[in-house]
């Protein structure tokens, strides 16, 4: 019962992350905002984070998932406090809208400094990691394979997004327009 | 160079599916060691966004 409940929550914890990259999505799309080299690099942390939920929800919650997860957070803590760390001079200029008061980077720091907290807790919880058994997703639940899937289509998204954008080499600094269109 | 560090973790997500954790394992491990290295990469090179 207990097991079932943590994978439940790390359902829960993939479908948070995934609005996270879809909310992304929908900034890039609708307001026409290229992400900037540090802005995808801070997707392709997001993206980790669901790499390690994805683990838990698959095999079973694992001390060494939960790893995987916060070291994920730690990078992307690290860029978005880079890109942070450019901007937060007065004068120096911003990257993209902000999002109710705040820059997506400093959102990102955020989100981040939450996942560290989140996942720091929940790995605390040791009756978790009693009989860890595989599930395929064809016997997976409702809720996680929704969770799955959402997931894999929006990091499949990044995938194609980003080659569109940056083509095989390195992403332009300040991006106008997608290289496979040029 | 990003799209490859998104399939890589695709990758990792596609091999946890399929019971392959210490395979999903290494791959994490060799994607995030590029992140890491794209990621010093562009930190390091003066960078043309609106400062």
């Amino acid at each position: 019962m207990e097991i079932g409940l943590f994978r439940k929550l790390n359902a829960i914890g993939m479908l948070a992350v995934s609005a996270v990259l879809a909310m992304a999505f929908y900034s890039q799309f609708t307001q026409n905002e290229l992400p900037c080299p540090l802005c995808l690099l801070q997707r392709v942390a997001t993206v980790a984070v669901l790499a390690g939920l994805t683990l838990n929800v698959v095999k079973g919650p694992k001390p060494d998932h939960y790893s995987l997860m916060i070291i994920s957070a730690f990078f992307g803590g690290a860029v978005s406090l880079r890109q942070i760390s450019l901007h937060v001079i007065p004068g120096t200029g911003t990257y993209g809208a902000p999002f109710l008061g705040m820059h997506y980077y400093t959102w990102a720091f955020i989100v981040f400094a939450f996942i560290i907290l989140g996942t720091a807790i929940i790995a605390a919880y040791s009756t978790q990691y009693h009989k860890q058994k595989y599930i395929p997703f064809r016997q997976q639940g409702g809720l996680a394979k929704v969770a799955i899937v959402t997931a894999v289509v929006l990091v499949s998204m990044n995938v194609i997004v980003a080659f569109a954008e940056c083509g095989p080499l390195q992403c332009p600094d300040n991006p106008t327009s997608y290289w496979l269109f040029d | 160079m990003m799209s490859l560090l998104f399939l890589l973790f695709l990758v990792v997500m596609i091999l946890a599916l399929s019971d392959k954790e210490t395979l999903s394992f290494k791959t994490f491990g060799v994607a995030i060691i590029l992140s890491t290295f794209w990621f010093l990469h562009h930190a390091t090179s003066s960078l043309e966004i609106q400062l």
